[in-house]
Formats: structure tokens, C-alpha cells, sequence
């Protein structure tokens, strides 16, 4: 059986020779429909990216490598004509910005209807009341007032959750979602993943769903991929990241989720340091100078992604595998 | 936006004001004088005596300028002492000379400029970017005089395409008036389409590198839409200000070129005005180009708020 969506060996660098940025490295990811995955690392750690990548829309000057086939067909192809058949209708994304995300000279019902109007091929008028419906469901208030705002008009959780009416428009097979809760509050993050959730459920649509926050895609995804410094350090089903987390970062992530009952929001510090730069990432293991449990082995050579249970991957030369359950 | 447009109107007629009186000191503390001009270097103390009087050259500069803008209300715009003829009268002749050779520069800048600035930004890198760049940046550099010249050397003294001078007038007889325009109108649209190129270029580029572009090619648009639709309406407005700009310089600019061409314009009047100190023609030219100037720039504000909905809506009902 064909996978939704297929990444293999996905590389993306910027620059050549000794000052090449390797921003995202040997990414492997499958996508089925009905599937939600997540892609997880802390900031700069190439998720963004990595969606663009798929997108095809990358700056120019990014270097791309490796494969990514849509129901079997390679879509990465020389001059990125197949997957322009495909945006927008097939597979369609909600960017990280939602301040700028949106052209400002025209109205926001405009925006969605174009898209609507390029791909089902409706009249203006019907295409105009959809978009109407479109905003009705993303849960915006009083939906025929908000299409003919301006962006300007809007704030960024209005704007974002109008660029995710913009993406369900054309009902996408691959929705690929990057950050789409960031600027809403709790009770409309809840809203807006609970339309991803209806949407796949309903629709069958595939999600790729990007955070940072490991807490959004406990209940909500089916397979997590941990991302560090461009490299997949941890990927498996949901249940086995939260139940035996491997890799020291993941098991900081978790760490780091605010726990639902002391209500009080911890920081990333858990993990001392930083992200390195991509360009100087240390020999080794890329983790070994913030890891809490490095040894003296972890400096020789990269640890390679390995299965170490059943779909369950880690890249780590010293992989904890003993049960610690989170309790969230 | 009425809100808005009614501030602009009013600033517009402030500067209205401004220039008129700038205008009127300007012309009228230009070394030299009207009388001694008029009555000529050996003219008799008496005659010169009654030019100051009629023209009221005696009388406090603040009250010659009441004079004149009560003069300027009643829609008169004096006489010439030189040729006796009323100012307007000269104006009817020379204002559609001019008014004809600048249209026309800017149409041809426009049509050249934006297709030029757009596809230079599309393929930037490439070699239309880098050709469009180089007859630009000629040009701007190339001064309009020696372009001029050039032209006539080539098209009227050595092919005996174009006529190298005079004017038949658009009404008399088109075609001929054309011919008499084509060289003219290159000299200064090039310059015009130069600028606008580079503008547009520059403008363009940075929308195009905008989320909002990426967002239409995400939708899954066409590259024609997503540049001819979504890119080029929020670049388009930075041109409309330079248009406006250089319809502006070309009015007071154009008398150069006016003279390599022997065009009856505006530009040639005010040469002939300076040598004569012709105050009530000089007064009248350096306040009609004023008045263009302040009228298109408020036009540019006008499109610019029609183009740009935070102007647009800003204090009104949204
Ligand atoms: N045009 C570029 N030139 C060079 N490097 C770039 C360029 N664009 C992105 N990068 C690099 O790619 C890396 C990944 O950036 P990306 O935006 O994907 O991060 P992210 O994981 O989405 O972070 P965030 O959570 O902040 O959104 C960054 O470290 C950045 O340095
Ligand atoms: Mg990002």
C-alpha cells in the first residue's frame, strides 16, 4: 500500500562548501490519510522548513535532495510542476505568520473565495457564501461582517484561523499545519484542533501538524517526530513517546510541558543551553553538549536513527528504554 | 477616507497659497527689472518712470502681490508688456505643446517602465534584469540635451525620418503633430521609464519575497495571477507616488528639451519671459506648474488611499 505522503532522505541546505548550512537532514516521515503526525523541536530546528520543502517553496536559495512522493509519485521533481497541480487542492498549508500571512489590499471572504473560485471552479456569489461558511467554521463570530474585514481589521488569531479557512477550502488531502495555534488562546486552540481532528476523521485528510509543544499532540497525534538541529533524533507512535520516551531531548521536551494541574508554565530550560548554530555543530552526537547523560563515546561519531522497538526510532548511542510514564 | 481626502484638500490649498506667494517674491526680486528691460538700456528716465507706474512696480512689494492675487481671482492673468497680448491668451497657445509632450513621456514611460521593472524583478539575476538595468541606468545618465541631438542627427539629418523641428498643432493636423512628438517624447520618456523601471523593480522584489505572495503560490495560482494580481497591487503604489513626482518635473522640466526640439512650449515662453523679466508671464508659468504640481500630488494621494484600504477605511465605516 501507498503512503499519503513519503519523505526519504529529505535534505535541505543553504550555501556551499565550508559555510554550507545543513538546515534539515535525511528526514524520513510517511503521512498516511486519516493521520495526524507531528513534527516537534524547539525553535530554528528546521520544522518550518521542512513544511516549506514539501511545499516547494523554499527561498531560492535552498538546496533541496532527496525524495517525496504524493500516493506514490514523485512530487519533488526539476521544475517543481507537479506538486503546483497539487497546491492548494491536494495539499495545502496554514503558515507560521499570521500577521503577514494574508495580502492586505483585499478583503479576507476575497481570499478565500479566490481559492475556492480557482479550484471547484464556482461562480463568484456561490463561491463568495462558501468562503462565509468556511469562516462560519473556523469559529469566527459573526462570519458575513468578518469576510469583507480587511486583514488589517483582524487579529492574528482571526487572521490565523482565516488562513486555515483559506487551507480547508478545497477539502486538501494533506493538510500541513505549521504552528496553527500559536497566537489563540486556549479555548480557540482547542477549537481549531478539534476541526483538525474532525477533519480527519470526517474527511480522512492526512495532517502534519508542527509545534513545539509537546503537550498539543498528546491527544491529538499519531505519530510524533522529534526534530534537533535539523536532524530526527526520536520518531514513534504517540503513545511510545509519551510512555518511553529514548532520546535525552524528547524526554526534556516532555519535561519541559506545563503539567495541567500545578496550572504554572515551565520553560524549555529544562535542557540547559541552546540550539547550536547548524553551521557549527559539534562532532558527535549533535545533542551530546546539552545532554544530561552524555559520555565520553557520544563525542566520536553520529548516532544513526535506529529502530530500537517496533516502530519506534531513536538516534542516541545510549537509548534509556526503561518505562517512566509522564503523568499529564 | 472622505475624512482623510478633506485633510489633503486642505493641505493642498495651504501650499497652494505658499507657492503663489514664493512664486511672486521669486519673480519679482529677480536682478534686474521689468521697467529697465522694457525701456531698454538707453530708455529716458521719463519712460521708464511711466512703466513703473503703469505695471505699479513703485508700490510696497506686499501690495503688488495683493494686487496680483486679487488680479489672479477675478481670473485675469495681466498682460505681456512685452508683446501686449493678455497672459492667458499665450498660455491657450503654449500649455497644449507642453501638456501633449509630457502625457505623451509619461505614457511612454509607463508603458515601457512597468512591463520592464516587473519582468526585471521576475527574473532578477537573469539577463532581461540585467539588460533592463543597463538602458536604465543610460538612460538616466545620458543627458536629455545630447539624447536629443542624437536623435536628430540620426532620424532627421542623416534617414529624413522625422522632422528635426517646428510644431504643427495637434488640431490642425495630427499626423504631422505626431512626427514632431516622436522624438521629443522619447528624449524625456526614456528618462521617465528609466525611473519607473527601477522603482517598480525594487518594489516588486520585496513583494515578491512577502508571506502574502507565498500564500497565493501556496493556493495554488498561477504565477501570472499570483505576480499580476496579488504581487503587483501593493508594489503598484510606490510607482503611483513617482508618477507623480515626475509628471511634476517633467512640466518645469521640459524646457531643454523643448529648445534642442524648437517646440512652442511652456519651457521656450519662460526662457523668453526670464530674458525680459516679464514678471505677469513668469508669475503666471512658475504658478501654473506650482498648481500642477499640488493638484497631481493630491490626485497621488487619491489613488494611493483608493489602492491602500488601511487609508481607505481609516475614520470611516468598516
Ligand atoms: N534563507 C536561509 N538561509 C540560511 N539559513 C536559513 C534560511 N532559512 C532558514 N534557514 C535556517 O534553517 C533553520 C530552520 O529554520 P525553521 O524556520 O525551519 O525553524 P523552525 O523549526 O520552524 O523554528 P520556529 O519554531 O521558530 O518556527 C534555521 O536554523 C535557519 O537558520
Ligand atoms: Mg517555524
Amino acid at each position: 500500500m501507498t503512503s499519503l505522503l513519503e519523505v526519504e532522505g529529505l535534505c535541505v541546505t543553504f550555501g556551499s562548501g565550508a559555510g554550507a548550512v545543513r538546515a534539515v537532514r535525511d528526514l524520513d516521515l510517511s503521512v498516511e490519510s486519516g493521520e495526524i503526525v507531528a513534527l516537534v523541536g524547539e525553535s530554528g530546528c528546521g520544522k518550518s522548513l521542512t513544511a516549506l520543502t514539501l511545499m516547494r517553496l523554499t527561498p531560492p536559495s535552498a538546496r533541496v535532495q532527496g525524495s517525496v512522493k504524493y500516493r506514490g509519485d514523485q512530487i519533488l521533481d526539476d521544475k517543481g510542476l507537479k506538486i503546483k497541480a497539487l497546491r492548494g487542492k491536494e495539499i495545502a498549508m496554514v503558515f507560521q505568520e499570521p500577521m503577514t500571512s494574508l495580502n492586505p489590499s483585499y478583503t479576507v471572504g476575497d481570499q478565500i473565495a479566490e481559492s475556492i473560485r480557482l479550484h471547484l471552479k464556482l461562480p463568484r456569489k456561490q463561491a463568495a457564501k462558501q468562503a462565509i461558511e468556511l469562516l462560519r467554521r473556523v469559529r469566527i463570530a459573526a462570519p458575513e461582517q468578518r469576510a469583507k474585514a480587511y486583514p488589517h481589521q483582524l487579529s492574528g488569531g482571526m487572521r490565523q484561523r482565516v488562513m486555515m479557512a483559506i487551507a480547508l477550502s478545497c477539502d486538501p488531502k494533506l493538510l500541513i499545519l505549521d504552528e496553527p495555534t500559536t497566537a489563540l488562546d486556549v479555548t480557540t486552540q482547542a477549537q481549531v484542533l478539534e476541526i483538525v481532528d474532525e477533519l480527519r476523521k470526517e474527511a480522512n485528510t492526512g495532517v502534519i501538524l508542527i509545534t513545539h509543544d509537546l503537550g498539543v499532540v498528546a491527544d491529538l497525534a499519531d505519530k510524533v517526530v522529534i526534530m534537533y538541529a535539523g536532524s530526527t533524533v526520536e520518531k514513534a507512535p504517540v503513545e511510545s513517546i509519551y510512555s518511553r520516551p529514548s532520546h535525552p531531548y524528547t524526554r526534556g521536551l516532555l519535561a519541559a510541558i506545563p503539567r495541567r494541574t500545578d496550572g504554572v508554565r515551565k520553560r524549555l530550560d529544562e535542557i540547559p543551553g541552546t540550539v547550536p548554530i547548524v553551521r557549527e555543530l559539534p562532532s558527535g552526537c549533535i545533542f551530546a553538549d546539552r545532554c544530561s547523560c552524555v559520555e565520553v563515546d557520544c563525542r566520536g561519531a553520529v548516532p544513526k536513527l535506529e529502530m530500537i522497538e517496533d516502530e519506534h526510532y531513536c538516534a542516541c548511542w545510549h537509548p534509556q528504554i526503561e518505562v517512566e510514564t509522564v503523568s499529564l | 477616507m472622505k475624512r482623510y481626502l478633506l485633510r489633503r484638500a486642505g493641505a493642498s490649498l495651504i501650499t497652494l497659497i505658499a507657492a503663489s506667494m514664493v512664486v511672486f517674491i521669486g519673480v519679482r526680486s529677480l536682478p534686474g527689472n521689468m521697467a529697465v528691460a522694457l525701456s531698454g538700456e538707453n530708455g529716458s528716465a521719463a519712460a521708464l518712470a511711466a512703466i513703473t507706474k503703469e505695471f505699479g512696480l513703485d508700490k510696497p512689494l506686499v501690495i503688488q502681490y495683493v494686487d496680483w492675487v486679487g488680479q489672479l481671482l477675478r481670473g485675469h492673468l495681466g498682460v505681456s508688456p512685452q508683446t501686449g497680448l493678455t497672459v492667458s491668451s499665450e498660455l491657450a497657445q503654449r500649455v497644449p505643446v507642453t501638456l501633449e509632450l509630457t502625457v505623451l513621456s509619461i505614457l511612454l514611460g509607463i508603458v515601457i517602465g512597468i512591463p520592464a521593472g516587473i519582468g526585471a524583478a521576475v527574473r532578477r539575476g537573469k539577463a532581461l534584469d540585467y539588460a533592463s538595468n543597463a538602458v536604465a541606468l543610460f538612460g538616466l545618465s545620458v543627458p536629455s540635451f545630447w539624447f536629443g541631438i542624437l536623435l536628430i542627427l540620426l532620424f532627421s539629418v542623416k534617414f529624413h525620418i522625422f522632422p528635426s523641428s517646428g510644431y504643427v498643432s495637434l488640431f490642425s493636423n495630427p499626423v504631422e503633430n505626431l512626427k514632431d512628438m516622436v522624438m521629443p517624447v522619447v528624449v524625456l520618456g526614456s528618462g521617465v521609464a528609466a525611473i519607473l523601471m527601477r522603482q517598480m523593480r525594487a518594489g516588486m522584489l520585496e513583494t515578491l519575497r512577502s508571506d502574502y505572495v507565498r500564500t497565493a503560490r501556496a493556493k495554488g495560482l498561477s504565477e501570472k495571477v499570483v505576480i499580476g494580481k496579488h504581487a503587483l497591487r501593493n508594489s503598484i503604489t510606490a510607482v503611483v507616488t513617482v508618477l507623480g513626482l515626475q509628471f511634476g518635473v517633467l512640466l518645469s522640466g521640459v524646457a531643454v528639451t523643448e529648445q534642442v526640439f524648437l517646440l512652442p512650449g511652456l519651457g521656450r515662453l519662460t526662457i523668453d519671459a526670464v530674458f525680459q523679466r516679464d514678471y505677469p508671464t513668469l508669475e503666471a508659468v512658475a504658478l501654473l506648474v506650482a498648481t500642477s504640481y499640488i493638484v497631481i500630488n493630491f490626485l497621488v494621494d487619491v489613488v494611493y488611499s483608493v489602492l491602500n484600504p488601511r487609508i481607505r477605511l481609516a475614520g470611516g465605516s468598516a
